[in-house]
């Protein structure tokens, strides 16, 4: 797994047929790996346009965001990117599943335990607050090859609040690397709203 | 008599080279007389003296210091440095009332003395002076109290005055001459006092030890200890000895304390700080060093000892040094040393060389590696044992700070490749740098304060880049590394780096934007340093990284992977990586072509 996460956003986005049109796009990346970020950021500052499939993206400008410091136990979490959670046999888990929180937390240890050899300090204590289902289609060149053009891959996700409790050290971590399953193809990216004592 | 004065602790070998100057300066300028000659000896363990000669010293001794520490020289250097600032007319001012203090804080102190002396008059004519143009009259009044400083008589006092106080009480506590009692006296009166202090009990000590020695039957010694009962020590013995038959004595004799810096020599005073105040402790305080309740000489020493101690200051080089930053702390007064475990010859030779070195300033890094590029590699053990010392000591308020700077391998080595490398560093900063490397720690704070000196004063300059690529060189050879090469071109990568950036801020100056403020590049660049500078002061390399991605964003640059460093440290440890690009960043373009010179 790759140590870092990420969202898009589309500015003013209709689709028309399969393809969505934008006014904008808007890439959010996050790591806690400052090695992996100087790499990135030196292959964007090298590269002004990209060429996805016959679409073109020009690069307009590059920010850093400012990062918040997790300092107590318990955060409230936005996401930015839906969180994909499933359980063992790739079935969507919804957060009033009762297996909710014990999914989330084995994600999490495996991130984490990924990322710096050691999963995590604390189990973590998962509220969802309010959340709403969006369902990701997708494909790629290997799905294409076993099933066709024009056939696509669905993930059942979520978007919303959800209170987490947990070591301040892992919740800092997980704010940088994501909680969620496929991680690096836009899914799980978080953002702290708020902390809660 | 013979005597064989061994080297030995620093203090003992500071005396000896004390004692052979004095000597030297005796022979050179006829105090002493020729046929002393070959009296006193140097050898490779030391020294070796002719008793005949000890009356001979006391009189070179203060000939020696007035010399050196004369109040004439000092005062008219002083007084012709303001003569030459006073020429430029918008420093007259200063430097007329700065020599009008020194005519009147000397000129007062002579009237003390000497009533006779027309002081007053001069004062007068003093006071008339106030114009630029009247440069001439100054320059009168200058060399009228220059004749009158120049007397002998009154250079004598006041020098006495001055080296008594600001020297000799640095090293002693109020003993002999030293009293505050004995201030009433001249310069006879002074080697009077040293005489019968000093040099008579060293003679009747001697004397005691011979006539032990020599003695047939016991009425030698008992009729020895009658003609100078009047010294302490051998009323003692005469009460002990009265009744006691030769052998008797000789069996209580071996009994004495003896010396322990002079082995085989009777001890009948103590290693206390009267002796030697800088290491020294009052007796009655010296309770760690009771042995078997000898509370009463826990730390025996002979008269000779003694009176070797007191010839240290003529052996140390005397020097004011700043302590701390550049902009705080306060000059002491310290007393330098070299010592090592070479020949006496070559120590005394290493000591006049760093004696001559400091009166001419030389900043300490020049010392060091002067003083080492004698020493061939055959010698190197010589090189582990080199260590400098000094001290600043304050008897008044119990006060000493004494620092040792030994030079490991790697310095030595550092010092004989590297000369002069630190040229380019300011002063106080460099002295800071090297002092902290001969102590075995870490430059990076002198770096630091040096750096933030830099930023406050918005100083352009190549030190700090040198300081910190010299802190690297220093630290690679310390851990072994051969080939300084590739370092060398990573730190000033990392140092061109920020020069870049600096100047990529600069040209996209700021950006006029109605109605809003916006720092200009200048201000822009040193708060960026302040944040750099307290990131990598407090090693938090997540900040640093942070504040540098902002900045190569901002100026839409690629950030150098050698940064990268900062984390895993496998080239460059981050304090050289954060360093080396904050000088990069608060140095101008145009220094580049310096970079050829002092590399």
């Amino acid at each position: 797994m790759k140590p870092f996460v990420f969202s898009t956003y589309l500015k003013d986005f209709h689709f028309v047929d399969q393809e969505v049109h934008v006014k904008g796009l808007t890439i959010t990346i996050s790591s806690p790996d400052h090695e992996f970020l100087l790499h990135l950021y030196n292959g964007l500052q090298r590269k002004q346009a990209f060429s996805y499939k016959q679409y073109q993206l020009v690069k307009e400008r590059i920010r850093m965001l400012p990062e918040k410091t997790v300092t107590d136990s318990t955060v409230v979490f936005r996401t930015l990117s839906p969180l994909l959670v499933e359980d063992e046999n790739q079935k969507p888990v919804y957060p009033d599943d009762p297996g909710y929180e014990e999914h989330v937390n084995y994600l999490a240890d495996l991130i984490l335990r990924q990322y710096r050899g050691k999963g995590l300090f604390l189990p973590l204590i998962v509220r969802p607050l309010r959340w709403r289902k969006v369902v990701v289609k997708e494909t790629n060149h290997e799905f294409e090859a076993v099933h066709g053009k024009n056939r696509f891959l669905y993930f059942t996700a979520h978007h919303g609040w959800f209170s987490c409790t947990g070591h301040p050290q892992d919740l800092q971590l997980l704010y940088q690397l994501g909680l969620s399953k496929r991680r690096n193809q836009g899914f799980g990216l978080l953002e702290i709203e708020g902390v809660r004592g | 008599m013979k005597l064989e004065l061994r080297m030995g602790d620093w203090m003992v070998t500071m005396g000896l080279v004390g004692l052979y100057r004095v000597f030297e300066y005796g022979l050179r300028n006829g105090v002493i007389d020729q046929r002393y000659r070959q009296s006193v000896l140097v050898l490779p363990q030391g020294l070796e003296v002719e008793t005949d000669v000890l009356p001979q010293l006391p009189r070179a001794y203060f000939l020696y210091l007035i010399d050196e520490y004369s109040a004439a020289k000092r005062e008219s250097e002083r007084l012709l440095f303001y003569m030459e600032q006073a020429k430029r007319e918008n420093l007259f001012s200063t430097a007329s009332s700065n020599i009008k203090k020194v005519i009147t804080d000397i000129g007062k102190r002579i009237q003390k003395y000497f009533p006779n002396e027309p002081v007053e008059p001069l004062f007068e004519k003093l006071k008339s002076i106030k114009k630029p143009t009247q440069w001439d009259q100054l320059q009168e009044c200058v060399s009228d109290f220059q004749k009158m400083i120049r007397k002998e008589a009154i250079n004598e006092k006041l020098t006495l005055n001055y080296f008594k106080a600001a020297i000799l009480k640095s090293f002693f506590g109020q003993v002999s001459f030293l009293n505050v009692s004995k201030n009433y006296l001249d310069l006879e009166g002074h080697i009077e006092q040293f005489q019968t202090d000093y040099i008579g009990p060293v003679q009747y000590d001697l004397q005691l030890e011979y006539t032990l020695q020599s003695a047939s039957k016991v009425d030698e010694i008992l009729s020895f200890l009658d003609q100078h009962v009047d010294y302490g020590p051998f009323k003692a013995l005469k009460k002990a000895w009265k009744k006691k038959t030769l052998s008797q004595v000789r069996e209580e004799a071996k009994r004495l304390a003896e010396c322990m810096l002079f082995p085989g020599h009777f001890a009948f005073y103590n290693f206390e700080e009267m002796v030697f105040s800088p290491i020294g402790l009052s007796k009655g305080n010296a309770l760690n060093f009771n042995w078997n309740l000898q509370d009463k000489q826990p730390k025996p020493i002979s008269s000779l000892a003694k009176l070797v101690l007191f010839f240290a200051p003529a052996g140390a080089a005397i020097y004011s040094k700043r302590e701390q930053s550049y902009d705080q702390g306060e000059y002491r007064t310290y007393a330098g040393f070299v010592q090592s475990d070479a020949a006496f010859p070559e120590i005394l030779q290493k000591n006049n060389h760093f004696k001559q070195m400091k009166q001419q300033k030389d900043p300490f890094d020049h010392i060091v590696s002067k003083l080492v590029q004698s020493i061939t590699t055959e010698a190197r053990y010589v090189i582990d044992h080199l260590f400098f010392l000094e001290f600043s000591s304050d008897y008044d308020s119990k006060k000493t700070h004494l620092h040792y700077y030994h030079l490991p391998l790697y310095l030595a080595r550092y010092f004989v490749e590297y000369p002069g490398k630190l040229d380019y560093v300011h002063y106080e900063y460099r002295e800071q740098f090297i002092q902290e490397v001969l102590r075995g720690v870490d430059p990076a704070q002198a770096i630091y304060r040096y750096l933030r000196d830099c930023i406050e004063n918005g100083r352009s300059h190549i030190g700090p880049y040198i300081a910190v690529r010299e802190r690297n060189r220093i630290m690679q050879l310390k851990k072994g590394v051969k080939g300084m090469e590739k370092t060398d071109k990573r730190v000033y990568a990392l140092y061109r780096s920020g020069q870049e950036i600096r100047k990529t801020v600069e040209q996209a100056g700021a950006p006029k934007a109605a109605g809003h403020y916006s720092a200009s590049p200048s201000k822009k660049i040193s708060s960026i340093a302040y944040r750099l500078l307290n990131a990598a002061k407090a090693g938090d390399r997540k900040s640093f990284l942070d504040t540098l991605f902002r900045l190569h964003m901002s100026a839409e640059r690629p950030i150098s992977p050698l940064f990268l460093n900062a984390l895993h440290e496998r080239d460059l440890d981050f304090t050289t990586v954060a360093n080396a690009f904050i000088a990069g960043l608060l140095s101008q373009e145009g220094q580049g072509e310096q970079e050829e010179v002092v590399s």
